[in-house]
């Protein structure tokens, strides 16, 4: 199923903390990492301004890290103002789902809503 | 098809490629962020994208990034200042200025024209509410301010 672009960019920073929580990464392997969890459509044109404002926002550190396969790469980590970030976004979004949960009726189907005046009353 | 054009993609090519988006997303980010910041994102961008493409094609990565102004304006979002764009006022005044001259050169050359043909020996005008004199003597011919 393609994913909803501006759901996508809410929890995109959520889910970048999150995966940097899990391992550093530079910015490609990110990329990759959030494509092979289901976000298969995901561009790293979307990732890497993301990227540079939690970098700026003081929640990623980053260092270079020379490579023998080609230039250096900037492998990016969660600072400690990150993991509190990330705490706390995780709570928010557990809030929010439950909610939704709870206020999501059935899936509608194609079928035609009856009328209550219709509907047959159990006897 | 895109993959028999990539790998026939020359090392020129590739640098071609890169440094034309580059190009295009530093015009884009030139009015949106402070020079500082600018570089930094370039400097990042450049790097993402030689490790992006060393792992698949240039094509594929310059895709997979968007357009420049795109790119550009997601950078922006999140760096966004009531800066001046001082660039934007230096295109529009040397604009206006050169219009200025072409007008007032074809104004002043209708004039001594003018003066010419009908062998008038001086004339008065206004051109943009600015007083001028244009005459037609035995010394030579002129235009100038009253």
């Amino acid at each position: 199923m393609q994913q909803d672009a501006q759901s996508l960019r809410g929890v995109l920073p959520m889910l970048i903390l999150s995966q940097l929580h899990r391992a550093e990464s530079y910015g490609y392997e990110l990329v990759v990492r959030l494509q092979d969890i289901g976000l298969s459509d995901l561009a790293t044109g979307t990732v890497y301004p993301v990227l540079s404002r939690l970098e700026q926002d003081g929640s990623l550190t980053s260092r270079l890290v020379a490579s023998t396969a080609g230039p250096a790469r900037k492998y990016y980590t969660l600072s400690p103002a990150g993991k509190e970030a990330l705490k706390l976004s995780t709570a928010r979004w557990r809030y929010l789902v439950a909610i939704v949960h709870m206020g999501l009726g059935p899936i509608p189907t194609d079928e035609p809503d009856q009328p209550e005046s219709l509907r047959e009353e159990p006897k | 098809m895109k993959t028999q054009t990539t790998q026939t993609r020359s090392a020129f090519g590739v640098w071609r490629r890169r440094e034309s988006y580059l190009f295009r997303l530093d015009l884009w980010l030139e009015e949106l962020v402070s020079m500082r910041e600018r570089r930094s994102i370039l400097r990042e961008i450049r790097g993402n994208i030689k490790v992006d493409a060393a792992a698949r094609d240039i094509d594929t990565t310059l895709d997979s990034l968007g357009p420049p102004r795109t790119l550009a304006r997601s950078f922006a979002e999140t760096n966004r200042s009531n800066r001046p764009f001082w660039n934007r006022a230096i295109y529009w005044f040397t604009g206006l200025l050169l219009l200025w001259f072409t007008l007032s050169f074809f104004y002043t050359a209708g004039m001594l024209s003018a003066l010419l043909s009908s062998g008038a020996h001086s004339a008065e005008s206004y051109f943009l509410g600015l007083p001028v004199s244009a005459f037609n003597r035995e010394s030579g011919i002129g235009i100038g301010r009253r």
